[in-house]
């Protein structure tokens, strides 16, 4: 099976089935544009993603290899979060740090499965709690004045969905 | 705010990142996923993420006025909170600094003042509003008659509104419906609602989309004008229109939701009207698709559509009046007919000799219909039928026979249990709808191997659980769902193209785990 050799941001170089690797849009495109053959010893370089995310992201595009392409849905309304494999969710039991520079990474190596699900799992994460205990589950420092925090009291009332 | 970035190198032992340092897009991808309840919650937790909430709510959240809960209502001094109520929202308007993109003005029904009205539109109709306002929709009842030159004045002005809506209240017929002063003149509107509202002129070369609820014959009205300027489009002009929807207002006279056609308003079908209407459909060679539910279609009038508007995809007709041989022999020049709806038909509707190559959706209501002329319909993949008792043998042999391989959606708006014995033989059938069924209805239910999916519509005032023991019997089962109108709503078949309905679904997972879930759905998702 015909590999590439992708090279981590620490220097770590992974050899992955083409096929594999292009599940990355980035990759894919990359690959096209520069003329890259597969069985060149050239190394395609991510300085965005250390050895350890490559690591995680080249495990969820194994098992995902075979999935069909995701259809971009122009549903404006709320999506589903309840969807997510059993699977992903183990993969995705993880810290919030790996769990956010996996997300950065999907985004950067454009692969929308990843992306979609690590986005989902942050969304349940919000779901149904109060704002302190959002803030709770992020770190996140109350920085608003009481006066302000009213205001944006208010400002929601106005708005509504639809 | 945000708290330090920390860009640099996250190579060896990388500090653990921080959900502030994603990027805005990552963070606007992840409000997709919540409900407008978890993002208010979101907003109140931090500075940063209130702005973040605030410029991606701008696109996703209306900014509604005049709207509060019944309860309200009930309070001795409701116009004291009124008056209070659009003191706040002018006040608002002045220091929200969430720049929405969609504005509902609804002032229907409560006791507003004009002045007070005046005071809340001044300060939205003003250059920095009427530039972000993609969709406004403005219901200020009688009153949009005192506001008419204010609104269409503003309405030119709007830069990027994409769709308007002008709603009055239905039930008043007898007032006022059509405005002079009123004028709908924009470059980039593409949907315009005018519910019982009419404008004098609509001039918008981008407008696609029309939807007009209206007691007026408003296809008579423009099409004398259309007459009277020989051809020309002198007030409203459609030329451009690829959807067209005209509703009747709910009328009072109908309690057992069904249409009663007075004879009055088949003559004026017939007789006067016709040759306007027909000039009318003339002018829309762009139609993709009509909803007709507003009179009754004449058999020169459907033919005018059929011949003029060739493009259709998708046709609703209110009711049928046949004069002659079978009106729907028009229909085989809708050569791209995909979707097709019959409320009403005066006589026997047969599809003999009809030729719809394209056609895979075929709605159709209580009516008398014959039966076998249905396995004409080659490419029908969709069929919604009403079960005539007399009949249950003929709808039989025709879903046993000629459909049984083709059809993968059958909704049986009746509970005719004698019908469900040929179910079986649907080898493609996915999706079953019933609908008016009791409790009952599960035990006569024969084995489906092949659905995937069951809708029950219990009947009115029928209690109904949903039959949990049935998926044993459907081994392909992934989802059942229960739907109940929210309200008994009097025109049942407008309340089947485009009513909202409560849904309690019940998805079987792998493991045939059983997840509850409530849902508000258009019953157009059904396909």
């Amino acid at each position: 099976m015909p590999t590439i050799k992708l090279q981590s941001s620490d220097g770590e170089i992974f050899d992955t089935d083409v096929q594999i690797a292009k599940c990355s849009g980035t990759i894919k495109t990359m690959l096209e544009d520069l003329g890259m053959d597969e069985g060149d010893d050239e190394v395609v370089p991510l300085p965005n993603v250390n050895s350890a995310i490559l690591r995680k992201v080249l495990q969820w595009a194994t098992f995902h290899k075979d999935d069909p392409i995701p259809v971009e849905d122009d549903d404006s309304k709320e999506k589903r979060t309840d969807d997510i494999s059993s699977w992903d969710a183990d993969f995705l039991k993880v810290d919030q740090g790996t769990l956010f520079e996996l997300i950065l990474a999907a985004n950067y190596l454009d692969i929308k499965g990843l992306l979609d699900v690590t986005c989902k799992t942050v969304a349940n994460m919000i779901k149904g709690k109060t704002p302190e205990e959002i803030r709770k589950t992020f770190n996140i420092k109350n920085d608003f004045t009481p006066a302000e925090e009213e205001q944006v009291r208010k400002e929601n009332e106005w708005c509504e969905e639809k | 705010m945000s708290r330090p970035r920390r860009k640099c190198a996250r190579y060896s032992s990388p500090p653990k990142l921080h959900i502030n340092e994603l990027p805005q897009e990552i963070m606007y991808t992840i409000f997709d996923y919540l409900c407008i309840y978890s993002l208010r919650d979101v907003s109140l937790t931090c500075r940063y993420w209130e702005r973040l909430i605030s410029e991606y709510g701008a696109a996703r959240f209306t900014l509604r006025i005049g709207e509060w809960s019944d309860e309200d209502t009930w309070y001795a001094d409701c116009s004291a909170r009124a008056k209070v109520h659009l003191t706040e929202a002018a006040k608002m308007l002045d220091w929200t600094k969430r720049r929405y993109s969609k504005v509902n003005i609804d002032l229907l029904g409560k006791p507003f003042e004009t002045h007070q009205m005046n005071l809340v539109l001044s300060k939205l109709l003003v250059p920095s509003w009427l530039e972000q306002l993609v969709v406004l929709r403005v219901g200020l009842g009688k009153h949009l008659q005192t506001f008419a030159v204010k609104i269409s004045k503003a309405v030119v002005k709007m830069g990027c509104l994409q769709e308007l809506h002008l709603v009055h209240p239905a039930n008043g017929s007898k007032c006022l419906h059509s405005f002079k002063e009123l004028k709908v003149v924009n470059r980039s509107l593409h949907k315009l609602v005018l519910h019982v509202s009419l404008p004098e002129v609509i001039d918008c070369p981008n407008l696609r989309v029309l939807d007009i609820v209206s007691s007026l014959d408003v296809e008579t009205i423009v099409g004398k004008q259309y007459i009277e300027h020989g051809g020309e489009e002198p007030y409203w002009k459609l030329k451009q229109l690829e959807e067209l929807m005209i509703w009747h207002p709910d009328d009072d006279d109908d309690d057992d939701g069904r249409m009663i056609f007075s004879s009055r308003l088949l003559e004026q079908a017939t007789s006067i009207g016709s040759i306007e209407k027909i000039e009318f459909y003339r002018h829309l060679k762009q139609l993709k698709k009509l909803y007709y539910h507003a009179s009754i279609a004449s058999s020169e009038v459907l033919q005018a559509i059929c011949e003029s508007c060739v493009q259709l995809k998708d046709l609703h007709l209110m009711y049928l009046a046949s004069i002659g041989p079978n009106p729907l022999r028009h229909l085989s020049n809708l050569n791209m007919l995909q979707q097709l709806s019959i409320c009403c038909s005066a006589d026997i509707l047969s599809f003999t000799g009809v030729r719809l190559p394209r056609l895979e959706r075929l709605l159709l209501y209580d009516m008398k219909i014959d039966w076998p002329s249905l396995a004409e319909l080659t490419s029908i993949k969709w069929l919604k039928i009403t079960p005539d008792p007399s009949k249950v043998d003929q709808i039989c042999d025709l879903l046993a026979g000629q459909l049984s391989s083709q059809l993968n959606f059958l909704w049986l708006a009746m509970d005719y249990v004698d019908v469900y014995a040929c179910l079986p033989k649907l080898s493609a059938l996915k999706t079953l709808v019933v609908e008016n069924v009791n409790q009952q209805f599960s035990k006569y239910l024969p084995r489906l191997p092949q659905l995937r999916r069951l809708v029950i519509f219990p009947g009115y005032m029928s209690k109904m659980t949903l039959p949990l023991r049935l998926p044993k019997r459907m081994v392909k089962l992934e989802l059942m769902e229960l739907g109940f109108y929210e309200i008994f709503i009097r025109d049942i078949s407008k309340c089947m193209m485009e009513g909202d309905y409560a849904r309690l679904s019940l998805h079987f997972r792998e493991q045939r785990s059983i997840l509850l879930k409530y849902s508000y759905r258009n019953v157009s998702s059904l396909r």
